[in-house]
């Protein structure tokens, strides 16, 4: 394809996509409008939060220390002496050549993909629940939501991973064939490339692919290649940093990883928060904190209340109506089973709700049962991230029957994140009026 | 929740176009956040730090000294990068033949940060080539990096014994030194 080509290819879907604005707008009641303005300000202002000030402070913080060091290693030469799989470290060197040995090096990366996360969100959205209102919804809540801000702040993987695994189930959700299926899985190996824990979004990535994609069953098999894009990343670290680049090196270094891993179960740490204590926001860490004087700075991963208070919500309104579905009623246990499928596959649950779930489930079970004593809240973050999807088909599919309720919702979640801006975003505020955000204990640093 | 009509057909990506679209996203975004970046000075807030240096750069660094150093400080080390060696090898004995000047000779300095360097032609320097003062006083040079050396000792007074250094060192050549007023 020319470069005409392209530019003539892009220069329609542009055309196409704001014709479809437009009109999306011109048929919008003035509630529905209203909610889309309000949408763009959490967008907008989500973006500007995430950039504002983000070198500041210019010293390491929080774990910036275990991994900035090791980026920079790979370019003086000398080994990775840290405990993760190295893309993440590759991503900041990038960072670091473009913009030097600095604040603004080694946050770059996660600052792009944090942006990236929302971009992401929309596509996503739009595609699980076929709507452009439902993208809208999860890239803005997505946008305003202070466990992302914070992520997207700081010189750390959890961000970039989440992006990545965003990024594969969008490639799962939009595979055909088996073309789709390998772009997938390499996709989830660059994933793991960052964290091992990526590797858990292959379930329902491969469920995705399955029900929505009809991918024929056996192409589910290319995941073989996800091992092969972590060993080539590994190699070409080693490359780097002027490492042994042989198999057997490579199995002695990773064995001694997953050893170290399995063994950090038996630690403690006073951040340390058990799995179930990541739904209410227990004990968020606050990522970067820094003080001039009485002035303080916060960048808090407390997510936005209104969002995880309505996941919640939604989680425990699904669990009882299950409950009392398989329990009331009588009949056998065909009856009921019938009865909670009934539920399932209904609305306002059905199988986008269904498919998001097995998203927050599936990236959130391995902290249940394989490390559940050495764990932190930032561990939520790329489940978090699709349960903010699923809130975004839900708001969406309710604001049809209830836009001004809808309206109200949005409006208090945009009141709530200018609220947790400043301790998101690292105003310059005293601590009292920190305190007044971050109220429980727990919250605080 | 549309599964299935007019409006969801619509919508449906393709397979290949839509990681591709997400990839092209990356890179407008990452380009965007270094527009803003150079916009709002980021040099300026983003302060460099000492470990900032790498090969091929040139930083500008103040040494601390007393002009006795010039034949006090010493390093061992068997290696030679892009012609600078250490005046003692791994084994403590001189390297025969020693370098072939000054501006050959890696010697340990510390900057007023406390960061440890090697490097050679500071002594050379014009600038450093009238009386020196008799108390301790800083030296502003060029530090041009072309390299580090993890295996090396260093030792900052004749009589002491080399000790290895507890982490890789950066190894340059000092230029344009001068003594600040």
């Amino acid at each position: 394809m020319t470069s005409t080509a392209v530019t003539a290819k892009f220069a329609r879907a542009a055309r196409s996509t704001w014709q479809r604005v437009t009109a999306a707008w011109a048929s919008a009641s003035l509630t529905e409008r209203a909610t889309t303005v309000l949408l763009g300000i959490m967008i907008v202002g989500g973006i500007v939060l995430r950039i504002r000030a983000v070198w500041h402070p210019p010293t390491f913080t929080f774990d910036e220390p275990f991994f900035v060091p090791n980026a920079h290693n790979y370019l003086l030469g000398i080994k990775d002496t840290n405990d993760h799989p190295p893309l993440f470290k590759l991503f900041m060197s990038v960072g670091i050549l473009l913009f030097g040995y600095n604040s603004a090096g080694w946050r770059f990366p996660a600052l792009c993909f944090g942006i990236l996360s929302v971009v992401l969100a929309y596509w996503l959205g739009r595609a699980y629940f076929r709507t452009a209102r439902a993208g809208l919804m999860a890239a803005a809540f997505v946008a305003a939501d202070g466990f992302f801000i914070s992520y997207s702040r700081v010189g750390l993987m959890d961000g970039i991973l989440t992006s990545l695994l965003l990024w594969s189930m969008l490639a799962a959700i939009s595979a055909r064939t088996w073309r789709g299926v390998l772009v997938t899985a390499l996709l989830v190996g660059i994933a793991v490339s960052v964290k091992w824990s990526g590797i858990f979004i292959v379930v329902p990535a491969v469920v995705t692919m399955l029900l929505v994609g009809r991918v024929r069953f056996w192409s589910v098999l290319i995941f073989a290649v996800v091992p092969v894009v972590q060993t080539g990343v590994w190699l070409l670290a080693l490359r780097l940093s002027g490492e042994p680049t042989d198999l057997a090196s490579l199995w002695r270094l990773v064995s001694g990883l997953v050893k170290h891993h399995v063994d950090m179960n038996l630690s403690t740490n006073p951040l340390n928060s058990s799995w179930y204590t990541w739904l209410i926001f227990y004990r968020p860490v606050v990522v970067k904190f820094s003080a001039h004087g009485v002035s303080k700075f916060y960048s808090s991963s407390v997510g936005n209340p209104v969002f995880w208070i309505a996941v919640d919500l939604f989680l425990i309104w699904s669990f009882i109506q299950l409950v009392a579905r398989a329990t009331a009623g009588g009949g056998g246990l065909r009856a009921r089973l019938a009865r909670m499928r009934d539920f399932l596959v209904g609305k306002p649950v059905g199988k986008p709700i269904l498919l998001t779930l097995l998203g927050w489930a599936a990236l959130l079970a391995p902290w249940t049962i394989l490390r559940n004593k050495f764990s932190f809240t930032h561990y939520y973050l790329p489940s978090y991230g699709f349960a903010l999807l699923m809130l975004g088909g839900l708001v969406a599919y309710s604001e049809r029957k209830r836009p001004k309720t809808v309206l109200l919702f949005v409006a208090l979640a945009l009141v709530v994140a200018i609220y947790f801006a400043p301790v998101w975003g690292e105003f310059s505020i005293r601590e009292q009026v920190a305190n007044r955000r971050l109220i429980p204990p727990g919250w605080r640093p | 929740m549309e599964s299935g009509s007019a409006q969801g057909e619509r919508y449906a990506p393709s397979e290949i176009d839509v990681s591709l679209r997400a990839l092209l996203a990356l890179f407008v975004i990452g380009f965007g956040v270094w527009v803003v970046f150079a916009w709002m000075r980021y040099d300026k807030n983003a302060a460099q730090t000492e470990q900032g240096w790498h090969k091929g750069t040139r930083q500008l660094i103040e040494v601390t000294l007393v002009r006795e150093d010039a034949n006090k400080l010493a390093c061992a080390s068997n290696i030679t990068l892009e012609g600078l060696s250490c005046g003692y090898l791994a084994n403590s004995q001189p390297r025969v033949p020693p370098p072939q000047d000054d501006a050959h000779l890696l010697r340990p300095y510390c900057n007023v940060k406390n960061d440890v360097l090697l490097a050679a032609g500071l002594w050379d320097s014009p600038g450093m080539r009238g009386p020196l003062p008799a108390e301790r006083f800083t030296v502003v040079c060029n530090y041009d990096i072309v390299g580090v050396i993890k295996s090396v000792s260093l030792r900052f007074s004749p009589n002491d014994k080399f000790d290895p250094a507890k982490q890789s060192l950066p190894v340059g050549i000092l230029t344009d030194c001068v003594i600040p007023q």
